[in-house]
């Protein structure tokens, strides 16, 4: 027969294992390696960047809220290399960067975030051309 | 600890240790502030620089032991991420970053 007190103790195990690696932010090897190779990355994504056309005052106005939001590198990286593939570079890149922070997007969020302004912004751009008799505004 | 990593944070300590017991004389002979602060300026980026590129060479070199590299360096992948995205930011630094790590 078990005794109480043994069940007792099973159970009062039970949840604070649970507790322990699910509810706590701790982040695996795996995880910090990953975060750690994409930092690596950050200043050639940067100078990529830079080289790409981006103001520098804007790209440091990203990498300041990223830093400031405790942003991991592969977000960063991420966003930095999503920018650096499209056809033309978005005004005010590091203030809308800032500001979707500031909103709390991260990760997959931010990225969609960034490709869906993208895409607003060349709409608009198209429909001002359409508007242009086809010419650049 | 490895040898290895031991001999990349030594390196950094070395650098950043070069940096800071630069004599003060050029700054008391120099008769402007501009020629004071350019030894300052370059000081405080081969200090921001050299540790971080010590424990970039060694993450390209052991990348599974980011773990142990790290914390050998006596930094939280935060402080490592903050530092990178300080270092991203400034081309000076970013440049000796990259002449050190090569990449």
């Amino acid at each position: 027969m078990i005794r109480p007190t043994m069940l007792l103790a099973a159970l009062a195990l039970l949840p604070q294992s649970d507790q322990s690696t699910a509810g706590a932010n701790v982040p695996t090897a795996m995880a910090v390696g990953t975060r750690a190779q994409a930092a690596l990355r950050l200043p050639a994504a940067v100078a990529e960047l830079q080289a790409k056309g981006v103001p520098l005052s804007e790209l440091n106005r990203a990498l300041e809220a990223f830093r400031s939001h405790a942003v991991p590198a592969t977000d960063a990286v991420t966003t930095l290399d999503i920018e650096r593939g499209q056809a033309e570079p978005m005004k005010n890149f590091g203030a809308f960067v800032q500001q979707q922070l500031a909103d709390g997007k991260r990760g997959t969020a931010l990225a969609g975030a960034i490709r869906e302004e993208h895409g607003r912004r060349k709409a608009d751009r198209n429909q001002g051309r359409k508007r242009n008799n086809g010419e650049p505004l | 600890m490895t040898g290895r990593h031991g001999s990349f944070v030594l390196m950094a300590l070395l650098l950043a240790g070069c940096t800071g017991d630069r004599p003060q004389a050029g700054a008391a002979d120099s008769a402007t502030a501009a020629t004071a602060t350019a030894p300052q300026v370059v000081d405080s980026t081969m200090a921001l620089v050299a540790p971080a590129a010590a424990v970039a060479l060694a993450l390209k070199e052991q990348p599974a032991k980011a773990d142990s590299i790290l914390a050998e360096a006596g930094l939280s992948i935060e402080q490592f991420e903050a530092l990178m995205y300080r270092i991203a930011a400034d081309t000076a630094a970013r440049r000796f970053y990259t002449s050190l790590t090569g990449s």
